[in-house]
């Protein structure tokens, strides 16, 4: 789709807060087919990163390009509606919903019937309805969520909740997936089973993905390449093995004191 | 786990309980049969939406008023005998309750008369009364209830009007400065506000004086600064104020505040509280109001009042019942005056077309045929009467001032200038 | 939602059906011949609490979409009655139109007037929202108060009947039906709006609105919506209380009305269609009850005055408390409790 097989570029983006400098003339590429980890300390500015290509937060300078259209102009909404789907480093579940519903909202955007069709319900939505619950329900099968399905996401275990943020963004029929650090606070076997589904995804869906996570090793074993963000500047860019040779990685962020 | 259930399950039974009980009680109460002494005349049925709570249950003295003339009358032998059976709910001044009410009780029984509470009940009930055929006694109010008369609405005491046009004919007897008199009129934007303006401009040249402003304020507002500045500014010699005790007060005490003091302030039947004065902080002193009826503590020389001072203390267990306290016994009397309304109707019907065939009908053509009629009761107020295009029971009023801090009475029941266009 | 041991699935659209049981259906008949004989068997005094009964179901349904579900918290709903509610009885009396045609178009008019009052909450949420509902309640009862030519102002104006061919809707047991009718079909399409993408979209923005509108949802278009089935639900309302009270003035709309509409969803259960219909009758009974309380009270003598009038707002007062203690979450969440112990009993797990 892009030119020379790049998806998603991000140019000169600056964000500040106030006095506070966010992100300071960060610029990457994401390619067609790659897992993209961006790492960093706190406060580095990751999830800001995200929430300017998600339209949530508008860079004062610098231009975010996705298939020709400028992400920095386009309301988030309407970025949804483009293939962009995400999840979230603090869980941002519909509460009130069960995994299924919470689901089921993400498909909005897909589906087609309007407000006189959902007054009837019978007949055109009903019909549409279960077209997309189909769609779920393989959603549900893959992520191995049966046993949840009807249950409101308000009283999952921690662990559990990440797992349906996952499925709510696969819900989306993305094209780019955006991960909020979707492994952060779990133990080892659930970071096992969460790493198995989003290299799932990524062989199935052939759609790349970027990944923010803090466990290296587990950064190293996936993504095809790093970008490293440090008090809002990239400091470093490339494979695993070049990232874990650069010095100013590791003095920013590996631990070099 | 099974503590939860239990815990679970008895909230539950609880809630439904809860829920369905009231649906039992009240649906079950088709009236156990009153075991009276065997009574050959059928009962007289009349129904009240009362109004004893709520955001206007400070008026609850009303129903109390009321009930305890029926039980009165009752006691006293009802009408040659037969008794009358009130039907009442607390509808707290809410039309849509008062409707269900009136609905209730208009099916559930040969019922003659109907009162309503709230200008808003009364104009709904109005129509209804009029479509059954049912009397609907109101208390005095808004003139629109009476002027015209319609068929089926009698009102047992006068309206603001009459109070206003007594209050202002009282006025021009005072007035001695040999010019006419600029009054200003400050009044809510609701019925109650409104029903005064039309008359008291309409008797201006006939009782010779001249509206010269006209200020609208709020019964809740805090203060009164832009319609005291109007009046000041409009050389006003006489306020009428259309409020509440704690609405003149607030007036009082801005035009004070700005300098200005009227040769008079004049208020309607609610600024007759006792606790108007001390809200006026001194400002207040020779406010007058007017009020259609004779009250206790002022009037205790009146045997009727004293009468009813004790019947309150014997039936309601004296509540309303203060040394201090004209407002009460005037909300009191209010009701009292529904009920011998009725009984001035039931009386006349019984004569007519007797006591066991009274119907709503009878009662009706009968109240047009009531011509001064007066118990040893009724002497809180004058002999009422109606007629075909009269439904009001009398035109009289009478005026308290406030001297020295409390409320003095300053005159006799007297008649106010209105005048019928026959 | 767990069912009864035995019953499995089929299909989706048999998961999502409101009654899958044949139980449930039996219960659905024997409740829908309650109701459609109710006037039969009823007393007048309670047909008449009935009708009042399903307007306010209606009215607080709208509530409910625009609150319970869209997390926009309103204060000025009973503006929208209001509206409703005049337009009605302006259509009737001065253009003699129909009944028929007058409601959908009370309905319309509440729902878009709602929609511009709905217009800060793209902005602002949560007690700024409450200020600027607040507004509509002051600012549509103030119009409606003044604009006598149109109103009858303060002194309100009354309403002609409700005709259908030569039948007039006269009586309350004739209303009963018509207000019936209306009340089961909007309790439908609120069901309908809440289990389709417009209600889970609602929701969505309730619950998260920034997950929402980065997952898709158009924060405009749907408070906007929610916000015209909101109005249009207690134009309806309006609408039928119009013909129902014969006369409207301005102060049967009061501000306390709206908190009060509020209250009929909470206690009720706020995200739930369940909920409104709870709430009201919980609250209509409880009312009735402690009027009947006053009556009773008062009628044995002598008693202190004082006491028969403070009883009511106690009991009342008492109730509702003890209630949000113990189901905090409203009656629609107790039942579903019961219904899901009711399907495991007698073994829990
Ligand atoms: N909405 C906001 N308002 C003010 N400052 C913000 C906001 N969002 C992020 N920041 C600031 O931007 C910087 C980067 O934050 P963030 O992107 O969350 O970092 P990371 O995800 O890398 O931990 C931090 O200093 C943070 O305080
Ligand atoms: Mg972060």
């Amino acid at each position: 789709m892009g030119e020379n097989g790049i998806k998603l570029r991000a140019e000169n983006i600056n964000l500040s807060f106030g006095g506070v400098e966010a992100l300071i003339d960060v610029s990457f590429e994401l390619r067609e087919h790659e897992i993209l980890a961006i790492i960093g300390p706190n406060g580095a500015g990751k999830t800001s990163l995200l929430n300017c290509i998600n339209g949530f937060y508008r860079p004062q300078k610098g231009r975010i390009m996705y298939e020709g259209y400028d992400l920095t102009k386009v309301s988030s909404h309407k970025i949804a509606k483009m293939g962009l789907s995400r999840t979230f480093q603090n869980i941002a579940l519909y509460t009130g919903l069960s995994t299924l519903d919470n689901l089921m909202a993400a498909r909005n955007i897909r589906m087609r019937y309007n407000v006189f069709a959902a007054i009837l319900y019978f007949g055109w939505a009903h019909r549409e309805e279960m077209k997309h619950r189909r769609v779920i329900e393989d959603i549900i099968e893959f992520l191995e969520m049966e046993s949840i399905r009807k249950k409101p996401v308000g009283m999952l275990p921690y662990g559990q909740r990440k797992r349906v943020e996952l499925g709510r963004a696969l819900a989306l029929e993305p094209k780019v997936l955006l991960l909020d650090e979707p492994m952060a606070g779990m133990n080892v076997e659930e970071k096992e089973d969460m790493a198995r589904f989003i290299l799932d995804t990524y062989e199935l869906k052939k759609i790349p993905v970027i990944i923010i996570e803090h466990d290296m090793g587990l950064v190293m074993d996936i993504a095809d390449r790093i970008v490293v963000l440090d008090f809002g500047r990239k400091i470093a860019e490339g494979t695993p093995d070049e990232i874990l040779a650069n010095h100013a990685v590791i003095n920013a962020y590996l631990g070099g004191e | 786990m099974g503590r939860t259930l239990v815990k679970t399950l008895s909230i539950s039974i609880l809630v439904i309980i809860l829920m369905t009980l009231p649906l039992l009680i009240a649906c079950s109460d088709d009236d156990e049969k009153t075991e009276n002494a065997p009574e050959e005349l059928p009962d007289i049925h009349v129904g009240m939406s009362a109004l004893v709570t709520g955001p206007y249950g400070a008026y609850a003295p009303i129903t109390w008023g009321y009930l305890d003339y029926m039980k009165d009358l009752n006691e006293r032998g009802g009408i040659d005998g037969a008794q009358i059976e009130v039907h009442w709910k607390d509808c707290q001044y809410d039309v849509a309750q008062s409707i269900a009410a009136y609905a209730d009780y208009s099916k559930s029984y040969d019922l003659v008369a109907f009162t309503g509470m709230g200008t808003g009940a009364n104009l709904a009930l109005a129509e209804r009364c009029a479509e059954d055929g049912i009397v609907l006694a109101a208390i005095g109010g808004e003139p629109e209830l009476i002027w015209p008369a319609q068929e089926w609405v009698f009102a047992s005491s006068p309206n603001h009007a009459i109070g206003a046009l007594g209050a202002m004919q009282y006025a021009m007897e005072q007035w001695d400065e040999g010019r006419v008199a600029r009054v200003g009129i400050a009044y809510p934007n609701n019925p109650f506000g409104q029903s005064i303006i039309g008359p008291i401009e309409e008797y201006a040249s006939e009782l010779g004086y001249e509206v010269v402003e006209k200020q609208e304020f709020e019964l809740t507002a805090l203060d009164a600064v832009s319609q005291s500045l109007a009046f000041r500014d409009d050389e006003v010699d006489i306020v009428y104020v259309q409020g509440t005790a704690k609405s003149v007060a607030v007036l009082c005490k801005d035009m004070d505040r700005q300098g200005f003091i009227p040769k008079m302030v004049i208020g309607p039947l609610h600024v007759i509280h006792p606790a108007f004065p001390e809200l006026a902080a001194g400002t207040g002193e020779g406010v007058i109001g007017w009020n259609p009826f004779y009250l206790w503590p002022q009037d205790m020389d009146n045997e009727s009042v004293q009468y009813w001072r004790d019947k309150a203390l014997e039936y309601s267990s004296g509540d309303i019942v203060s040394e201090e306290d004209p407002y009460m016994s005037m909300l009191y009397m209010w009701g009292l005056s529904v009920g011998v309304l009725l009984e001035a109707g039931l009386r006349e019907a019984a004569a007519e077309v007797g006591a066991a065939n009274i119907t709503a009908e009878a009662l009706r053509n009968a109240l047009e045929n009531v011509t001064n009629f007066k118990t040893g009761n009724s002497g809180f107020q004058p002999g009422i009467g109606f007629s075909p295009s009269n439904h009001e029971a009398y035109s009289a009023t009478s005026l308290m001032q406030v001297q020295d801090g409390v409320w003095v009475r300053i005159n006799n029941m007297f008649e106010s200038p209105w005048k019928f266009a026959e | 939602m767990r069912l009864p041991c035995g019953i499995i699935n089929k299909s989706y659209s048999q998961d999502t059906a409101i009654v899958r049981t044949n139980l449930q259906w039996l219960l659905l008949v024997l409740a829908l011949i309650t109701l459609f004989t109710f006037p039969y068997w009823a007393s007048p005094h309670w047909i008449s609490v009935m009708i009042g009964v399903w307007i306010s179901i209606i009215g607080v349904m709208g509530l409910t979409l625009l609150t319970g579900y869209a997390g926009q918290l309103s204060l000025g709903h009973m503006a929208f009655v209001a509206i409703g509610a005049y337009t009605v009885a302006i259509l009737m009396s001065d253009l003699n139109w129909p009944f028929w045609a007058a409601l959908p178009c009370a309905g319309m008019i509440s729902g878009c007037i709602g929609v511009i009052f709905g217009l800060p909450s793209l902005r602002i949420k949560g007690f700024y929202l409450v200020i600027a509902t607040l507004a509509a309640q002051f600012i549509i009862v103030h119009i409606i108060s003044r604009w006598d030519s149109l109103t009858g102002g303060v002194f309100g104006l009354s309403v002609p009947k409700v005709t259908l061919g030569g039948f007039e809707f006269k009586s309350d047991f004739s209303y009963y039906f018509l207000a019936m009718i209306f009340a089961l079909i909007a309790i439908l399409i609120a069901k309908n709006l809440s289990r389709s993408r417009i209600g889970r979209s609602w929701i969505a923005i309730r619950d998260n609105d920034i997950a929402a509108e980065i997952m898709g949802v158009d924060p405009f278009k749907y408070k906007l919506l929610a916000f015209f089935f909101g109005c249009f639900f207690a134009g309806i309302a309006g609408g039928l209380w119009a013909p129902y009270l014969r006369y409207l003035t301005p102060e049967q709309f009061t501000l306390m009305g709206s908190v009060w509409y509020l209250g009929y969803m909470v206690i009720g259960g706020m995200g739930s269609i369940m909920g409104p219909i709870a709430g009201v009758i919980f609250i209509t009974i409880l009312d009735e009850f402690t009027a009947e309380m006053v009556t009773d009270l008062a009628t044995g003598s002598p008693v202190f005055a004082g006491f028969v009038q403070a009883s009511r707002y106690i009991v009342f007062g008492l109730a509702i408390i003890l209630f949000l203690i113990f189901e905090p979450r409203g009656i629609a969440h107790r039942w579903e409790r019961i219904k899901n112990s009711y399907r495991l009993w007698p073994f829990s797990y």
